[in-house]
Protein backbone atom coordinates (compact mmCIF):
# COMPACT_ATOMS: atom_id res chain seq x y z
CA UNK A 1 0.00 0.00 0.00
CA UNK A 2 2.93 2.65 0.71
CA UNK A 3 4.66 1.45 -1.76
CA UNK A 4 1.69 1.70 -4.72
CA UNK A 5 1.20 5.05 -3.07
CA UNK A 6 4.75 6.64 -3.50
CA UNK A 7 5.18 4.81 -6.86
CA UNK A 8 2.02 6.58 -7.89
CA UNK A 9 3.16 10.10 -6.86
CA UNK A 10 6.70 9.83 -8.02
CA UNK A 11 4.69 8.95 -11.45
CA UNK A 12 3.29 12.40 -10.93
CA UNK A 13 6.18 14.36 -10.47
CA UNK A 14 7.41 13.15 -13.56
CA UNK A 15 4.28 14.05 -15.12
CA UNK A 16 4.55 17.56 -13.82
CA UNK A 17 7.67 18.15 -14.11
CA UNK A 18 7.59 17.21 -17.87
CA UNK A 19 4.76 19.53 -18.13
CA UNK A 20 6.66 22.46 -16.54
CA UNK A 21 9.67 21.99 -18.98
CA UNK A 22 7.00 21.55 -21.43
CA UNK A 23 5.33 25.13 -20.62
CA UNK A 24 8.80 26.86 -20.06
CA UNK A 25 9.73 25.39 -23.29
CA UNK A 26 6.39 26.81 -25.22
CA UNK A 27 6.90 30.29 -23.62
CA UNK A 28 10.70 30.56 -24.69
CA UNK A 29 9.31 29.53 -27.56
CA UNK A 30 6.59 32.39 -27.80
CA UNK A 31 9.22 35.01 -26.50
CA UNK A 32 11.21 34.53 -29.36
CA UNK A 33 8.59 34.00 -31.97
CA UNK A 34 6.87 37.59 -30.86
CA UNK A 35 10.30 39.24 -30.30
CA UNK A 36 11.14 39.50 -26.69
CA UNK A 37 14.47 38.54 -27.40
CA UNK A 38 16.87 41.09 -27.61
CA UNK A 39 17.20 41.56 -31.78
CA UNK A 40 20.44 41.31 -33.51
CA UNK A 41 21.60 44.32 -33.91
CA UNK A 42 22.52 45.73 -37.19
CA UNK A 43 25.23 47.22 -36.64
CA UNK A 44 26.78 48.66 -33.53
CA UNK A 45 29.68 51.67 -34.59
CA UNK A 46 28.78 54.88 -35.79
CA UNK A 47 28.73 55.09 -39.77
CA UNK A 48 31.73 57.68 -40.44
CA UNK A 49 29.86 60.16 -42.97
CA UNK A 50 33.10 62.07 -43.74
CA UNK A 51 34.90 65.09 -42.81
CA UNK A 52 32.20 67.91 -42.64
CA UNK A 53 33.96 70.56 -44.89
CA UNK A 54 33.35 68.24 -47.54
CA UNK A 55 29.53 68.71 -47.86
CA UNK A 56 28.02 71.39 -49.87
CA UNK A 57 24.84 73.12 -48.92
CA UNK A 58 22.02 72.55 -50.62
CA UNK A 59 23.31 69.28 -51.76
CA UNK A 60 22.20 65.59 -51.21
CA UNK A 61 24.67 62.44 -50.69
CA UNK A 62 23.92 59.41 -50.93
CA UNK A 63 25.11 55.97 -49.38
CA UNK A 64 23.18 53.81 -51.44
CA UNK A 65 24.73 50.43 -49.63
CA UNK A 66 23.82 51.72 -46.44
CA UNK A 67 20.33 52.54 -47.28
CA UNK A 68 20.22 55.88 -46.49
CA UNK A 69 20.92 59.57 -47.75
CA UNK A 70 22.21 62.49 -46.16
CA UNK A 71 20.81 66.32 -46.85
CA UNK A 72 22.91 69.24 -46.24
CA UNK A 73 20.34 71.84 -45.97
CA UNK A 74 21.17 75.08 -47.41
CA UNK A 75 21.17 76.56 -43.85
CA UNK A 76 24.06 74.67 -43.06
CA UNK A 77 21.87 71.82 -41.58
CA UNK A 78 21.86 68.35 -41.81
CA UNK A 79 19.33 65.66 -42.20
CA UNK A 80 20.07 61.71 -42.29
CA UNK A 81 17.26 59.48 -43.99
CA UNK A 82 16.74 56.62 -44.22
CA UNK A 83 16.13 55.53 -47.99
CA UNK A 84 13.57 52.57 -47.05
CA UNK A 85 9.88 53.56 -47.96
CA UNK A 86 7.43 53.78 -45.16
CA UNK A 87 4.71 52.23 -47.05
CA UNK A 88 6.25 48.54 -47.96
CA UNK A 89 9.76 48.79 -48.06
CA UNK A 90 11.12 49.78 -50.99
CA UNK A 91 13.78 51.95 -51.70
CA UNK A 92 12.64 55.34 -52.98
CA UNK A 93 14.97 56.86 -55.61
CA UNK A 94 15.41 60.37 -56.18
CA UNK A 95 14.80 62.64 -58.54
CA UNK A 96 17.55 65.49 -58.82
CA UNK A 97 14.74 68.04 -60.67
CA UNK A 98 11.93 67.88 -59.15
CA UNK A 99 13.95 66.97 -55.50
CA UNK A 100 11.35 64.26 -54.73
CA UNK A 101 11.85 61.13 -53.77
CA UNK A 102 9.86 58.42 -56.01
CA UNK A 103 9.01 54.68 -54.76
CA UNK A 104 8.92 53.23 -57.41
CA UNK A 105 6.60 50.30 -55.81
CA UNK A 106 3.32 51.90 -55.63
CA UNK A 107 4.39 55.86 -56.73
CA UNK A 108 4.73 57.49 -53.52
CA UNK A 109 6.38 60.46 -52.92
CA UNK A 110 8.21 62.95 -50.80
CA UNK A 111 9.82 66.08 -50.57
CA UNK A 112 13.09 66.92 -49.98
CA UNK A 113 12.56 66.87 -45.90
CA UNK A 114 11.04 63.27 -46.16
CA UNK A 115 7.63 64.68 -45.86
CA UNK A 116 4.87 62.85 -47.90
CA UNK A 117 3.88 64.28 -51.12
CA UNK A 118 1.47 62.09 -52.46
CA UNK A 119 -0.12 58.47 -50.94
CA UNK A 120 -0.17 55.72 -50.30
CA UNK A 121 2.79 56.23 -47.78
CA UNK A 122 1.37 58.26 -45.03
CA UNK A 123 4.36 58.55 -42.65
CA UNK A 124 7.65 60.34 -43.67
CA UNK A 125 10.92 58.86 -44.07
CA UNK A 126 12.14 57.43 -41.14
CA UNK A 127 15.61 59.75 -39.57
CA UNK A 128 19.09 58.66 -38.34
CA UNK A 129 20.85 60.56 -35.65
CA UNK A 130 23.55 62.27 -36.92
CA UNK A 131 26.47 63.77 -34.38
CA UNK A 132 29.84 65.13 -34.73
CA UNK A 133 32.96 63.80 -33.84
CA UNK A 134 36.42 64.92 -34.49
CA UNK A 135 35.19 67.17 -37.56
CA UNK A 136 33.28 63.96 -38.88
CA UNK A 137 29.65 63.80 -39.66
CA UNK A 138 29.03 60.06 -37.64
CA UNK A 139 25.36 58.64 -38.46
CA UNK A 140 24.08 55.96 -35.98
CA UNK A 141 22.61 53.52 -38.35
CA UNK A 142 21.37 51.02 -35.45
CA UNK A 143 18.09 52.63 -34.98
CA UNK A 144 15.91 54.23 -37.42
CA UNK A 145 13.62 57.29 -35.95
CA UNK A 146 9.85 56.72 -36.97
CA UNK A 147 8.21 60.50 -37.29
CA UNK A 148 4.94 61.52 -37.55
CA UNK A 149 5.98 64.80 -39.49
CA UNK A 150 8.60 66.92 -39.81
CA UNK A 151 9.92 69.77 -37.32
CA UNK A 152 13.30 71.60 -37.28
CA UNK A 153 14.85 69.62 -34.71
CA UNK A 154 14.89 66.72 -36.29
CA UNK A 155 18.15 68.84 -38.45
CA UNK A 156 21.48 68.73 -37.01
CA UNK A 157 23.09 71.97 -36.27
CA UNK A 158 27.17 72.18 -35.61
CA UNK A 159 28.03 75.58 -34.37
CA UNK B 1 1.34 1.78 -71.46
CA UNK B 2 -1.86 2.71 -72.25
CA UNK B 3 -3.34 -0.03 -70.08
CA UNK B 4 -1.52 0.61 -67.50
CA UNK B 5 -2.44 4.41 -67.14
CA UNK B 6 -6.10 3.54 -67.97
CA UNK B 7 -5.78 0.68 -64.84
CA UNK B 8 -4.01 4.26 -63.22
CA UNK B 9 -7.23 6.09 -63.65
CA UNK B 10 -9.80 3.34 -63.05
CA UNK B 11 -8.25 3.59 -59.74
CA UNK B 12 -8.95 6.80 -58.72
CA UNK B 13 -12.76 6.56 -60.51
CA UNK B 14 -15.43 4.15 -59.20
CA UNK B 15 -15.66 1.49 -61.94
CA UNK B 16 -19.17 3.31 -63.47
CA UNK B 17 -19.95 6.96 -63.38
CA UNK B 18 -23.02 9.14 -63.93
CA UNK B 19 -22.92 9.74 -67.76
CA UNK B 20 -24.32 13.69 -66.43
CA UNK B 21 -21.52 13.85 -64.08
CA UNK B 22 -19.20 13.53 -66.60
CA UNK B 23 -20.20 16.36 -69.57
CA UNK B 24 -18.04 18.79 -69.91
CA UNK B 25 -20.60 21.46 -68.90
CA UNK B 26 -20.52 19.75 -65.14
CA UNK B 27 -16.77 20.29 -64.50
CA UNK B 28 -15.21 21.22 -67.27
CA UNK B 29 -12.54 19.06 -65.95
CA UNK B 30 -11.49 21.92 -64.08
CA UNK B 31 -10.46 19.66 -61.26
CA UNK B 32 -8.81 16.82 -63.11
CA UNK B 33 -6.67 18.95 -64.92
CA UNK B 34 -5.28 20.19 -62.06
CA UNK B 35 -4.38 17.41 -60.82
CA UNK B 36 -2.44 16.55 -64.15
CA UNK B 37 -0.66 20.21 -63.70
CA UNK B 38 0.40 19.33 -60.00
CA UNK B 39 1.88 16.11 -61.34
CA UNK B 40 3.59 18.26 -64.01
CA UNK B 41 4.81 20.49 -61.52
CA UNK B 42 6.04 17.77 -59.10
CA UNK B 43 8.33 16.33 -61.86
CA UNK B 44 9.51 19.46 -63.30
CA UNK B 45 10.29 20.50 -60.45
CA UNK B 46 12.51 17.70 -58.97
CA UNK B 47 14.08 18.27 -62.43
CA UNK B 48 14.86 21.84 -61.56
CA UNK B 49 16.29 20.60 -57.99
CA UNK B 50 19.23 19.23 -60.13
CA UNK B 51 20.75 22.68 -61.10
CA UNK B 52 19.69 25.00 -58.87
CA UNK B 53 21.45 26.26 -55.95
CA UNK B 54 19.68 27.85 -53.21
CA UNK B 55 22.11 30.42 -52.31
CA UNK B 56 21.50 34.54 -52.70
CA UNK B 57 25.22 34.75 -54.66
CA UNK B 58 24.38 31.59 -56.71
CA UNK B 59 20.58 31.53 -57.36
CA UNK B 60 20.19 33.67 -60.33
CA UNK B 61 23.42 32.41 -61.98
CA UNK B 62 22.30 29.35 -61.72
CA UNK B 63 19.25 29.88 -63.38
CA UNK B 64 20.92 31.37 -65.93
CA UNK B 65 23.19 28.65 -66.82
CA UNK B 66 19.85 26.71 -66.77
CA UNK B 67 18.85 28.84 -69.34
CA UNK B 68 21.84 28.81 -71.62
CA UNK B 69 23.83 25.90 -71.19
CA UNK B 70 21.18 23.04 -70.19
CA UNK B 71 20.07 21.53 -73.28
CA UNK B 72 16.27 20.68 -72.07
CA UNK B 73 16.50 23.56 -69.29
CA UNK B 74 14.80 26.44 -70.17
CA UNK B 75 11.97 24.45 -71.85
CA UNK B 76 11.70 22.44 -68.72
CA UNK B 77 11.97 25.68 -66.62
CA UNK B 78 9.29 26.99 -68.91
CA UNK B 79 6.94 24.28 -68.40
CA UNK B 80 7.53 24.43 -64.63
CA UNK B 81 6.90 28.08 -64.92
CA UNK B 82 3.53 27.63 -67.57
CA UNK B 83 2.19 24.86 -65.36
CA UNK B 84 2.20 26.83 -62.24
CA UNK B 85 0.50 29.88 -64.17
CA UNK B 86 -2.26 27.75 -65.60
CA UNK B 87 -2.69 25.79 -61.88
CA UNK B 88 -2.96 29.58 -60.07
CA UNK B 89 -6.07 29.84 -63.09
CA UNK B 90 -7.78 26.47 -62.84
CA UNK B 91 -7.63 26.63 -59.11
CA UNK B 92 -9.45 29.59 -59.14
CA UNK B 93 -11.79 28.75 -61.66
CA UNK B 94 -12.63 25.24 -60.56
CA UNK B 95 -13.85 27.29 -57.40
CA UNK B 96 -15.84 29.56 -59.13
CA UNK B 97 -17.55 25.88 -61.18
CA UNK B 98 -18.04 24.21 -57.65
CA UNK B 99 -19.52 27.40 -55.68
CA UNK B 100 -22.05 28.15 -58.89
CA UNK B 101 -22.80 24.73 -59.46
CA UNK B 102 -24.55 24.63 -55.89
CA UNK B 103 -21.51 21.49 -55.19
CA UNK B 104 -20.10 23.02 -51.63
CA UNK B 105 -23.29 21.90 -49.97
CA UNK B 106 -23.69 19.97 -47.33
CA UNK B 107 -22.14 16.89 -47.40
CA UNK B 108 -19.26 18.81 -49.87
CA UNK B 109 -19.04 20.95 -47.30
CA UNK B 110 -15.74 19.85 -45.96
CA UNK B 111 -14.75 19.21 -49.33
CA UNK B 112 -14.71 22.92 -49.86
CA UNK B 113 -12.57 23.64 -46.66
CA UNK B 114 -10.28 21.33 -47.79
CA UNK B 115 -10.43 22.87 -51.23
CA UNK B 116 -10.16 26.37 -49.67
CA UNK B 117 -6.68 25.09 -47.62
CA UNK B 118 -5.52 23.81 -51.14
CA UNK B 119 -6.76 27.19 -52.77
CA UNK B 120 -4.13 28.72 -50.08
CA UNK B 121 -1.77 26.16 -50.63
CA UNK B 122 -1.26 27.12 -54.15
CA UNK B 123 -1.16 30.47 -53.53
CA UNK B 124 1.54 29.79 -50.96
CA UNK B 125 3.70 27.85 -53.43
CA UNK B 126 3.31 30.51 -56.15
CA UNK B 127 4.59 33.30 -53.35
CA UNK B 128 7.45 30.69 -52.20
CA UNK B 129 8.89 30.30 -55.83
CA UNK B 130 8.50 34.12 -57.07
CA UNK B 131 11.91 34.47 -54.66
CA UNK B 132 14.06 31.47 -55.89
CA UNK B 133 15.66 33.16 -59.06
CA UNK B 134 16.76 35.88 -56.32
CA UNK B 135 16.00 39.01 -59.62
CA UNK B 136 14.73 42.10 -59.08
CA UNK B 137 11.47 41.54 -59.53
CA UNK B 138 11.01 38.37 -57.00
CA UNK B 139 13.54 40.19 -54.18
CA UNK B 140 11.19 43.48 -54.41
CA UNK B 141 7.70 41.94 -54.70
CA UNK B 142 8.58 39.46 -51.52
CA UNK B 143 9.77 42.44 -49.45
CA UNK B 144 6.35 44.19 -50.52
CA UNK B 145 4.36 41.54 -48.92
CA UNK B 146 6.46 40.12 -46.24
CA UNK B 147 5.91 44.16 -45.34
CA UNK B 148 2.15 43.74 -45.75
CA UNK B 149 2.50 41.42 -43.69
CA UNK B 150 4.23 43.54 -40.81
CA UNK B 151 0.87 45.46 -40.47
CA UNK B 152 -1.06 42.63 -39.11
CA UNK B 153 -1.91 44.08 -35.41
CA UNK B 154 0.55 42.67 -32.71
CA UNK B 155 2.26 39.84 -34.18
CA UNK B 156 2.55 41.21 -37.74
CA UNK B 157 6.54 41.74 -36.64
CA UNK B 158 7.39 38.43 -35.29
CA UNK B 159 5.13 36.90 -38.38
CA UNK B 160 6.97 38.86 -40.88
CA UNK B 161 10.21 38.08 -39.19
CA UNK B 162 9.40 34.25 -38.89
CA UNK B 163 8.71 34.46 -42.68
CA UNK B 164 11.76 35.58 -44.04
CA UNK B 165 14.57 34.00 -40.94
CA UNK B 166 15.08 38.26 -40.03
CA UNK B 167 14.59 41.59 -40.70
CA UNK B 168 14.45 41.81 -44.45
CA UNK B 169 14.65 39.66 -47.67
CA UNK B 170 18.50 38.11 -47.02
CA UNK B 171 19.96 34.69 -47.79
CA UNK B 172 18.41 33.54 -45.28
CA UNK B 173 14.69 33.98 -46.27
CA UNK B 174 15.71 32.30 -49.43
CA UNK B 175 16.85 29.13 -47.63
CA UNK B 176 13.68 29.37 -45.52
CA UNK B 177 11.70 29.88 -48.93
CA UNK B 178 13.48 27.03 -50.99
CA UNK B 179 12.96 24.65 -48.54
CA UNK B 180 9.21 25.52 -47.97
CA UNK B 181 8.80 25.51 -51.89
CA UNK B 182 10.48 22.47 -52.28
CA UNK B 183 10.02 20.36 -48.83
CA UNK B 184 7.05 21.65 -46.64
CA UNK B 185 4.65 22.36 -49.13
CA UNK B 186 5.05 19.46 -51.64
CA UNK B 187 4.44 17.19 -48.63
CA UNK B 188 1.25 18.99 -47.44
CA UNK B 189 -0.21 19.55 -50.88
CA UNK B 190 0.12 15.89 -51.55
CA UNK B 191 -1.62 15.03 -48.36
CA UNK B 192 -4.52 17.63 -48.62
CA UNK B 193 -5.08 16.78 -52.29
CA UNK B 194 -5.53 12.71 -51.49
CA UNK B 195 -8.01 13.50 -49.31
CA UNK B 196 -9.65 15.88 -51.40
CA UNK B 197 -10.17 13.62 -53.99
CA UNK B 198 -11.25 10.83 -51.81
CA UNK B 199 -13.65 13.09 -50.41
CA UNK B 200 -15.18 13.34 -53.87
CA UNK B 201 -15.51 9.56 -53.86
CA UNK B 202 -17.04 9.64 -51.08
CA UNK B 203 -19.93 12.42 -51.71
CA UNK B 204 -20.84 9.40 -54.67
CA UNK B 205 -18.62 11.66 -57.70
CA UNK B 206 -19.60 15.11 -58.84
CA UNK B 207 -22.73 17.05 -57.75
CA UNK B 208 -25.35 16.67 -60.16
CA UNK B 209 -28.86 17.69 -60.02
CA UNK B 210 -31.20 15.00 -58.44
CA UNK B 211 -33.42 14.18 -61.93
CA UNK B 212 -29.92 13.71 -63.98
CA UNK B 213 -29.31 10.59 -61.75
CA UNK B 214 -29.08 7.24 -62.58
CA UNK B 215 -27.34 6.53 -66.01
CA UNK B 216 -25.06 4.66 -65.18
CA UNK B 217 -22.32 4.00 -67.46
CA UNK B 218 -18.89 2.25 -67.21
CA UNK B 219 -15.86 4.62 -66.62
CA UNK B 220 -13.68 3.31 -69.10
CA UNK B 221 -13.72 3.72 -71.74
CA UNK B 222 -16.55 6.96 -71.72
CA UNK B 223 -14.83 8.77 -68.89
CA UNK B 224 -10.70 7.82 -69.34
CA UNK B 225 -11.45 8.86 -72.83
CA UNK B 226 -12.67 12.03 -72.09
CA UNK B 227 -9.71 12.73 -69.75
CA UNK B 228 -6.83 11.44 -71.99
CA UNK B 229 -8.65 13.83 -74.33
CA UNK B 230 -8.20 16.83 -71.59
CA UNK B 231 -4.38 15.75 -70.56
CA UNK B 232 -3.48 15.85 -74.41
CA UNK B 233 -5.17 19.06 -75.62
CA UNK B 234 -3.49 20.70 -71.79
CA UNK B 235 0.11 19.19 -72.80
CA UNK B 236 0.41 20.54 -76.43
CA UNK B 237 -0.94 23.91 -74.92
CA UNK B 238 1.78 23.83 -72.44
CA UNK B 239 4.33 22.82 -74.68
CA UNK B 240 3.69 25.39 -77.09
CA UNK B 241 3.61 28.09 -74.70
CA UNK B 242 6.80 26.68 -73.29
CA UNK B 243 8.36 26.88 -76.62
CA UNK B 244 7.59 30.41 -77.64
CA UNK B 245 7.34 32.60 -74.51
CA UNK B 246 10.14 32.06 -72.33
CA UNK B 247 9.59 32.63 -67.91
CA UNK B 248 10.43 36.06 -66.89
CA UNK B 249 13.93 36.32 -65.36
CA UNK B 250 14.99 40.16 -64.91
CA UNK B 251 18.33 41.46 -63.90
CA UNK B 252 19.98 39.93 -60.34
CA UNK B 253 18.65 41.14 -57.17
CA UNK B 254 19.87 44.55 -55.93
CA UNK B 255 19.19 45.05 -52.34
CA UNK B 256 20.09 49.24 -52.08
CA UNK B 257 17.95 50.02 -55.41
CA UNK B 258 14.23 49.34 -56.90
CA UNK B 259 14.32 49.04 -60.40
CA UNK B 260 12.26 51.96 -62.27
CA UNK B 261 9.70 49.98 -63.31
CA UNK B 262 8.28 47.14 -61.04
CA UNK B 263 5.58 44.65 -61.31
CA UNK B 264 4.02 42.05 -59.51
CA UNK B 265 2.57 38.48 -60.86
CA UNK B 266 -0.68 38.45 -62.78
CA UNK B 267 -2.18 36.99 -59.92
CA UNK B 268 -1.18 39.36 -57.50
CA UNK B 269 -2.02 42.53 -59.31
CA UNK B 270 -5.12 43.20 -58.25
CA UNK B 271 -3.85 43.06 -54.15
CA UNK B 272 -0.75 45.89 -55.78
CA UNK B 273 -3.61 47.74 -57.50
CA UNK B 274 -5.52 47.91 -54.50
CA UNK B 275 -2.51 48.79 -51.91
CA UNK B 276 -2.06 51.77 -54.37
CA UNK B 277 -5.38 53.16 -53.28
CA UNK B 278 -6.23 52.26 -49.50
CA UNK B 279 -4.13 51.37 -46.57
CA UNK B 280 -2.36 48.20 -46.42
CA UNK B 281 -3.89 47.34 -43.39
CA UNK B 282 -7.10 47.04 -44.80
CA UNK B 283 -6.06 46.00 -48.24
CA UNK B 284 -3.63 43.57 -47.34
CA UNK B 285 -4.91 42.18 -44.00
CA UNK B 286 -8.28 43.03 -42.98
CA UNK B 287 -10.43 42.39 -46.35
CA UNK B 288 -9.11 39.54 -47.07
CA UNK B 289 -9.60 37.99 -44.08
CA UNK B 290 -13.32 39.59 -44.19
CA UNK B 291 -13.14 37.23 -47.63
CA UNK B 292 -12.00 34.37 -46.16
CA UNK B 293 -14.62 34.42 -43.50
CA UNK B 294 -17.20 34.80 -46.34
CA UNK B 295 -15.88 31.79 -48.00
CA UNK B 296 -15.87 29.80 -44.68
CA UNK B 297 -19.60 30.58 -44.23
CA UNK B 298 -21.08 30.51 -47.76
CA UNK B 299 -21.31 26.78 -47.70
CA UNK B 300 -23.80 27.00 -44.29
CA UNK B 301 -25.92 29.43 -45.77
CA UNK B 302 -29.52 29.77 -47.45
CA UNK B 303 -29.44 25.49 -47.18
CA UNK B 304 -33.23 25.42 -47.34
CA UNK B 305 -33.56 26.84 -50.78
CA UNK B 306 -30.15 24.92 -52.49
CA UNK B 307 -30.87 22.91 -55.10
CA UNK B 308 -27.54 20.68 -55.40
CA UNK B 309 -25.79 20.95 -58.38
CA UNK B 310 -28.01 23.05 -60.56
CA UNK B 311 -26.26 25.58 -62.34
CA UNK B 312 -26.76 29.23 -60.67
CA UNK B 313 -29.43 27.13 -58.49
CA UNK B 314 -31.67 27.14 -62.21
CA UNK B 315 -33.73 30.53 -61.77
CA UNK B 316 -33.50 32.78 -64.66
CA UNK B 317 -34.03 35.69 -62.14
CA UNK B 318 -31.31 34.66 -61.25
CA UNK B 319 -28.67 34.79 -63.25
CA UNK B 320 -30.08 38.09 -64.51
CA UNK B 321 -29.15 39.67 -60.85
CA UNK B 322 -25.87 38.33 -60.71
CA UNK B 323 -24.99 39.86 -63.90
CA UNK B 324 -26.50 43.10 -62.94
CA UNK B 325 -24.37 42.72 -59.51
CA UNK B 326 -21.41 42.32 -61.78
CA UNK B 327 -21.78 45.53 -63.61
CA UNK B 328 -22.48 47.08 -60.64
CA UNK B 329 -19.50 46.32 -58.81
CA UNK B 330 -17.45 46.76 -61.58
CA UNK B 331 -18.56 50.56 -62.24
CA UNK B 332 -18.46 51.28 -58.68
CA UNK B 333 -14.70 49.88 -58.60
CA UNK B 334 -13.76 51.87 -61.57
CA UNK B 335 -15.41 54.91 -60.33
CA UNK B 336 -13.17 54.54 -57.05
CA UNK B 337 -9.93 54.18 -58.65
CA UNK B 338 -10.42 56.95 -61.17
CA UNK B 339 -11.48 58.98 -57.93
CA UNK B 340 -8.41 58.04 -56.10
CA UNK B 341 -5.81 58.61 -59.01
CA UNK B 342 -7.74 61.84 -59.67
CA UNK B 343 -7.79 63.78 -56.24
CA UNK B 344 -7.57 61.61 -53.61
CA UNK B 345 -3.85 60.44 -54.04
CA UNK B 346 -2.39 64.03 -54.34
CA UNK B 347 -4.25 65.17 -51.49
CA UNK B 348 -5.48 63.41 -48.53
CA UNK B 349 -3.80 61.31 -46.44
CA UNK B 350 -3.96 57.67 -47.16
CA UNK B 351 -5.74 57.08 -44.18
CA UNK B 352 -8.27 59.28 -44.77
CA UNK B 353 -8.73 58.21 -48.77
CA UNK B 354 -9.12 54.15 -47.14
CA UNK B 355 -11.98 55.34 -44.48
CA UNK B 356 -13.94 57.22 -47.50
CA UNK B 357 -13.57 54.87 -50.28
CA UNK B 358 -14.23 51.64 -47.91
CA UNK B 359 -17.39 53.68 -46.51
CA UNK B 360 -18.64 54.71 -49.84
CA UNK B 361 -18.16 51.25 -51.23
CA UNK B 362 -19.97 49.10 -48.15
CA UNK B 363 -22.74 51.85 -48.20
CA UNK B 364 -23.01 51.61 -51.93
CA UNK B 365 -23.50 47.84 -51.88
CA UNK B 366 -24.89 47.60 -48.76
CA UNK B 367 -28.20 49.73 -50.45
CA UNK B 368 -27.89 47.69 -53.39
CA UNK B 369 -28.47 44.51 -51.22
CA UNK B 370 -31.06 46.27 -49.44
CA UNK B 371 -32.53 47.36 -52.35
CA UNK B 372 -33.18 43.67 -53.97
CA UNK B 373 -34.13 42.27 -50.06
CA UNK B 374 -36.82 44.66 -50.26
CA UNK B 375 -38.28 44.83 -54.04
CA UNK B 376 -37.50 41.43 -54.87
CA UNK B 377 -37.71 39.34 -51.81
CA UNK B 378 -34.56 37.53 -52.12
CA UNK B 379 -33.70 34.72 -50.52
CA UNK B 380 -30.20 34.37 -47.96
CA UNK B 381 -28.82 31.90 -50.61
CA UNK B 382 -29.12 34.33 -53.65
CA UNK B 383 -27.70 37.23 -51.18
CA UNK B 384 -24.36 35.36 -50.05
CA UNK B 385 -23.86 34.70 -54.02
CA UNK B 386 -24.53 38.19 -55.25
CA UNK B 387 -22.15 39.59 -52.40
CA UNK B 388 -19.44 36.75 -53.75
CA UNK B 389 -20.28 37.88 -57.22
CA UNK B 390 -19.73 41.73 -55.89
CA UNK B 391 -16.40 41.02 -54.19
CA UNK B 392 -15.36 39.10 -56.81
CA UNK B 393 -16.15 41.13 -59.37
CA UNK B 394 -14.30 44.28 -57.63
CA UNK B 395 -11.50 41.91 -57.46
CA UNK B 396 -10.98 40.81 -61.02
CA UNK B 397 -11.48 44.59 -62.10
CA UNK B 398 -8.73 45.84 -59.75
CA UNK B 399 -6.65 43.17 -61.35
CA UNK B 400 -7.44 44.04 -65.05
CA UNK B 401 -7.31 47.82 -64.20
CA UNK B 402 -3.37 46.60 -62.25
CA UNK B 403 -2.36 44.80 -65.53
CA UNK B 404 -3.15 47.88 -67.59
CA UNK B 405 -1.12 50.08 -65.09
CA UNK B 406 1.69 48.13 -65.12
CA UNK B 407 1.54 47.82 -69.46
CA UNK B 408 1.37 51.39 -69.06
CA UNK B 409 -1.85 51.80 -71.14
CA UNK B 410 -3.26 53.61 -68.39
C1 LIG C 1 -4.73 22.14 -56.27
C2 LIG C 1 -5.93 22.53 -56.53
C3 LIG C 1 -7.15 21.61 -56.68
C4 LIG C 1 -7.24 20.40 -57.27
C5 LIG C 1 -6.12 19.64 -57.96
C6 LIG C 1 -8.62 19.94 -57.15
C7 LIG C 1 -9.12 18.75 -57.66
C8 LIG C 1 -10.47 18.38 -57.67
C9 LIG C 1 -11.05 17.33 -58.44
C10 LIG C 1 -10.28 16.39 -59.36
C11 LIG C 1 -12.40 17.32 -58.21
C12 LIG C 1 -13.43 16.42 -58.92
C13 LIG C 1 -14.45 17.19 -59.74
C14 LIG C 1 -13.94 18.27 -60.65
O1 LIG C 1 -13.09 18.01 -61.50
O2 LIG C 1 -14.43 19.41 -60.51
C15 LIG C 1 -12.66 18.34 -57.23
C16 LIG C 1 -13.91 18.61 -56.69
C17 LIG C 1 -14.17 19.62 -55.76
N1 LIG C 1 -13.30 20.63 -55.40
FE1 LIG C 1 -11.35 20.74 -55.91
N2 LIG C 1 -9.33 20.88 -56.45
C18 LIG C 1 -8.48 21.92 -56.15
C19 LIG C 1 -8.81 23.09 -55.50
C20 LIG C 1 -10.06 23.37 -54.97
C21 LIG C 1 -10.45 24.64 -54.44
C22 LIG C 1 -9.56 25.88 -54.40
C23 LIG C 1 -11.76 24.51 -54.02
C24 LIG C 1 -12.63 25.54 -53.37
C25 LIG C 1 -12.33 26.19 -52.29
C26 LIG C 1 -12.18 23.16 -54.28
C27 LIG C 1 -13.43 22.62 -53.96
C28 LIG C 1 -13.95 21.46 -54.50
C29 LIG C 1 -15.27 20.94 -54.24
C30 LIG C 1 -16.33 21.56 -53.29
C31 LIG C 1 -15.40 19.79 -55.03
C32 LIG C 1 -16.64 18.89 -55.13
C33 LIG C 1 -17.40 19.30 -56.36
C34 LIG C 1 -18.54 18.35 -56.67
O3 LIG C 1 -18.75 17.41 -55.94
O4 LIG C 1 -19.20 18.61 -57.71
N3 LIG C 1 -11.13 22.49 -54.88
N4 LIG C 1 -11.47 19.01 -56.94
S1 LIG D 1 6.62 50.54 -51.13
FE1 LIG D 1 6.95 52.60 -51.63
S2 LIG D 1 5.02 53.14 -52.34
FE2 LIG D 1 4.66 51.11 -51.74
Amino acid sequence: MDFKEKSISRKRFIKKALLAVLTIEVFWLLGRFFGFHKGKKRTDKLFDAGSIQSFEKGKFYFYRSQGFCLYCLDDGGFLAMDLKCTHLGCKVNFDRESQRFICPCHSSAFNAMGEVLSSPAYRPLDLYVVMLEDNRLKVDLSKAVKRSDFNIKQIFYHS
Amino acid sequence: MLNSIKRFLLHLHPPRVEINAIKLNRTFGLGGMSVFLVSLLALTGILLRFVYVPDAEKAYRSIELLNHFNSAGRLIRNIHYWSATILCLFSVLHLLRVLFSQAIYFERKKNWYYGLVLMFLVFAFCFTGYLLPWDQVSYWAVTVVANVLRYFPVIGDALASFLLDGRFVSEHSLLRFYHLHTGVLPVLLFMVLSIHIWLVRKAKGVAIPQEQKGQLVNTSPHLVYKELVALLILIIAITTLSIFFNAPLSTPANLDRVPEIITAPWYFAGMQELLLHIHPLVGGILLPIAFLIFLIVVPKMGLDEVKVGVWFNGSRQLKKLYALALIFSVLLTVLLVVLSDAIIKDSFNVIWGTVFMVSVYFVTVSGFLIFLLRNLNRSMLSISMIVFVLFTGSYITLTIIGLLRDAQII
